[in-house]
């Protein structure tokens, strides 16, 4: 059986597990307006005092809070969950059921589970991202477009491996949750373009934790900011980082000795 | 008059005000070598405190760049955020998600058997953990106020007052977060609920900008809510942006919603704690 089919069965499951919630689907469309409500109340209150930051103009910036949405929407659905299980399985021993089917535990564990319902904010996200296009009056060339997806693809797959090499720290420190109030605090500055932040920040921010990659670097390409180099240096950190996540998940698996036995 | 034999919510007389403060004494000793065990986790937590007044505090240094914004410049900007960062961390209470895990798990059941009033319990184990992250805190503080060259105006009658803020901003903020916690006693969705307090702390009460620089309608809003005398009003004090009239008014606001929380308090928690049934037993 392919790997393709394992993780199409997988997230077919999950999202049938989240459809039995239906109130969760209200809960976070409720929590989504509250989201988007304090990302247009900050644009407004800035906007009242300024016509750009940083060069950055208001409709750029609705355009920055739409991928910001779209991200943080796709690691709510498809990385956290999984993320979260993986980290309580190895704190209660529980991994066993996961390592003794025959298949890659890696792509077995980061597909275990899905919160559909965070798809709302993916869907919010597009629609600002629409409204910043259109106020901007961009011609979205195919290029341009391309090279979007491309980009939201490579900042996917670095915050995946960058919650991969966190989890796999449970190994060792067993209870990690805290270090994911710090991810989770440090993806809100993924709101604005990290450059308006000083020079230590945007290091942080690019390299420790990825926000850049994710958020500001797939609205450059929207917004006619990208470079070369730039680009070059997203996709070759997500194929390191994929690869880098990899080896260090296989040295991480083999100090589990499991909770029974 | 029906009264909850199990849950006295009410400091009955005290036998003498020694027993109340070796009670208090006893709670504490007990609290703080509960955090002592968690103390990577304080230092994390504290850490991500941090992080968003950082963000805002870059964001208006940007726009400040030129000229001033609603007569704040770079360096009173900063002044600003570090102290909010501080005020923040002193005033957070979560009592919503106490009270979800109690109720979800029973173990409500137990603290309402003990004779002493599980409000006071709350209150001091709040006040340990916010003097033990205080310290840390005010420690980040005095970095970052170097970093970032904070500017502090604040005459010397301020810097008086403002520990009295604190405390009043503390005992509101504990008030209102906890009559806002009963309602857990009806409904589970915190998510909803704590998502909505944010909302309103982070536009209305200055965490993403000082209430001077928010448009008209804003300024309204917070107006009819608790929280900018929670947060905003100790940190425009502690940085001297406020004259002594704004001072005295910003006290009787505390007083007034401290007023308020008590009888909002003592409402809810009757009528939560007759609707609650303990799981298992």
């Amino acid at each position: 059986m392919s790997y393709l089919k394992i993780i199409g069965l997988y997230l077919r499951l999950g999202i049938l597990n989240e459809l039995q919630y239906r109130t969760n689907f209200f809960v976070q469309l409720f929590q989504s307006a509250l989201g988007l409500i304090v990302a247009l109340g900050g644009l407004a209150i800035v906007f009242d005092h300024t016509t750009n930051l940083n060069g950055w103009t208001q409709p750029e910036l609705l355009a920055v809070v739409g991928v910001y949405f779209i991200v943080g929407g796709l690691i709510g659905t498809l990385i956290q969950p999984s993320m979260q299980l993986l980290m309580e399985d190895i704190r209660q021993g529980t991994l066993d059921f996961a390592i003794l089917k025959p298949v890659e535990t890696q792509i077995l564990i980061s597909v275990r589970q899905v919160q559909i319902w965070k798809m709302v904010d993916v869907g919010i996200g597009l629609v600002l991202i629409a409204i910043g296009l259109t106020q901007l009056g961009a011609q979205i060339g195919l290029q341009q477009a391309l090279l979007f997806v491309v980009l939201l693809i490579a900042g996917v797959a670095i915050v995946y491996s960058f919650w991969l090499i966190l989890a796999t720290f449970a190994f060792w420190f067993i209870r990690i949750d805290n270090i994911l109030v710090i991810f989770q605090s440090m993806y809100e500055a993924g709101r604005w373009p990290v450059r308006i932040y000083p020079g230590w920040l945007q290091f942080t921010l690019t390299f420790l934790v990825p926000v850049a990659f994710a958020v500001t670097v797939p609205v450059e390409a929207l917004t006619n900011r990208l470079t070369v180099q730039t680009f070059i240096g997203a996709i070759a950190l997500a194929a390191f980082m994929l690869t880098a996540s990899h080896f260090f998940w296989r040295f991480g698996i083999r100090s589990y000795s499991g909770a029974s036995a | 008059m029906q009264r909850s034999v199990t849950a006295p919510l009410e400091v009955k007389l005290p036998v003498s005000v020694r027993y109340w403060l070796d009670l208090c004494l006893v709670q504490a000793k007990i609290s703080l070598m509960i955090d002592m065990q968690y103390r990577f986790g304080i230092v994390l937590h504290v850490l991500s405190r941090v992080i968003e007044p950082l963000i805002y505090l870059s964001v208006w240094t940007i726009i400040a760049q030129e000229n001033s914004v609603g007569g704040y410049d770079q360096q009173t900007f900063a002044a600003y955020f570090i102290i909010m960062m501080i005020v923040r961390e002193q005033t957070i209470v979560g009592a919503m998600l106490k009270y979800d895990m109690r109720i979800r798990r029973g173990t409500l059941s137990d603290f309402l058997r003990r004779p002493v009033s599980l409000v006071l319990w709350d209150a001091v184990d709040n006040l340990v953990i916010r003097s033990v992250t205080g310290v840390i805190v005010v420690l980040t503080a005095m970095v970052l106020s170097i970093i970032f060259q904070a500017k502090f105006e604040t005459p010397l009658w301020s810097v008086v007052l403002f520990p009295f803020a604190l405390a009043l901003a503390w005992l509101t903020s504990f008030l209102i977060d906890y009559t806002l916690g009963m309602l857990v006693f009806w409904t589970h969705s915190i998510t909803a609920l704590r998502a909505t307090l944010t909302t309103a702390t982070v536009l209305f009460a200055g965490r993403l900008a000082p209430l001077d620089v928010l448009p008209p309608l804003f300024q309204t809003i917070a107006n009819l809510l608790p929280f900018r005398w929670i947060l905003a009003f100790p940190t425009e004090l502690a940085i001297g942006r406020l004259t002594f009239h704004e001072t005295l008014n910003g006290f009787v606001m505390q007083i007034v919603w401290i007023i308020a929380g008590f009888v909002g308090l003592h409402y809810l928690w009757n009528a939560g704690i007759h609707r609650y049934s303990a799981v298992g037993g």
